[in-house]
């Protein structure tokens, strides 16, 4: 099932309130947020109203916060051979 | 007098700010960015939603009467796409008809989702390498020498689509 990807990179201060409303509708709440909606004319609306305020990838599969954190963390540059014990 | 306390007049008096006349090539080159990416979140759309097929609208809208009402609307469709494409056989090659009834089955097959908005976006608004670098830099102002100004001295106008003026300014 695809869902937008939907990131806050804006945010909606001085703009008019029903921005701010969209933007809470979505479940953005600060700048860098994202969120996953699946992909629907509805959830494609709410997006066009902030389309100044977001950026917007199409992907096929929703990643939970720790998911994105864990794709977020830099390779350490080494791996463990043997664990002691 | 140089140095940061230096008697100016944005310091010296009260609210004096000091709007620079042009945009810099950076501020420029920024401004193109935001332009783009909008561009690129309406193409995202668009192209979601169009790979989207009128069937899978969300289960949880089952119960509205709009989905209800597409959904029927899309039956009809089909309907009507099975009808042209019997008509069509029966009719054989000869003629138009055959031809026209084709592609209009063919047009409802490929046919995805989209929305007023996007369509009307995509049909009014230039994108970025569309527009000419006057409409990109400047904005009418019926108030100013040769009726354009900055679009900086647009209000929030890092945030806002200002792409159209109107036509002969």
């Amino acid at each position: 099932m695809p869902y937008f990807r939907i990131t806050l990179l804006r945010s909606a201060i001085g703009l008019p309130r029903s921005r701010a409303g969209v933007l809470q509708a979505l479940g953005l709440r600060k700048r860098m947020a994202t969120v996953y909606h699946p992909v629907s004319a509805q959830v494609a609306g709410q997006i066009f109203a902030v389309k100044e305020l977001v950026d917007v990838q199409e992907v096929a599969e929703k990643m939970t916060k720790e998911e994105m954190k864990v794709s977020r963390r830099p390779d350490p540059g080494y791996y463990i051979e043997t664990r002691v014990r | 007098m140089i140095g940061p306390f230096r008697s100016t007049s944005p310091l010296s008096g009260g609210l004096l700010w000091k709007i620079p006349w042009r945009l810099s090539s950076t501020r420029k080159a920024r401004h193109r960015e935001r332009l783009k990416r909008v561009d690129n979140v309406v193409a995202t759309l668009d192209s979601a939603l169009a790979k989207l097929k009128p069937e899978l609208a969300p289960a949880a809208l089952e119960n509205k009467k709009i989905v209800r009402q597409f959904r029927e609307g899309v039956k009809e469709q089909q309907r009507q796409q099975q009808e042209a494409e019997a008509q069509a056989r029966a009719e054989g090659e000869d003629g138009a008809v055959a031809e026209d009834a084709a592609v209009a089955a063919r047009l409802v097959r490929q046919m995805g989702q989209t929305t007023k908005l996007i369509e009307r976006w995509k049909k009014e608004m230039p994108t970025e390498a569309e527009m000419l670098p006057r409409d990109k830099y400047t904005i009418f102002d019926r108030k100013e020498r040769k009726y354009r100004k900055g679009i900086h001295k647009l209000p929030k106008w890092t945030r806002v689509s200002q792409r159209l003026n109107p036509p002969g300014f």
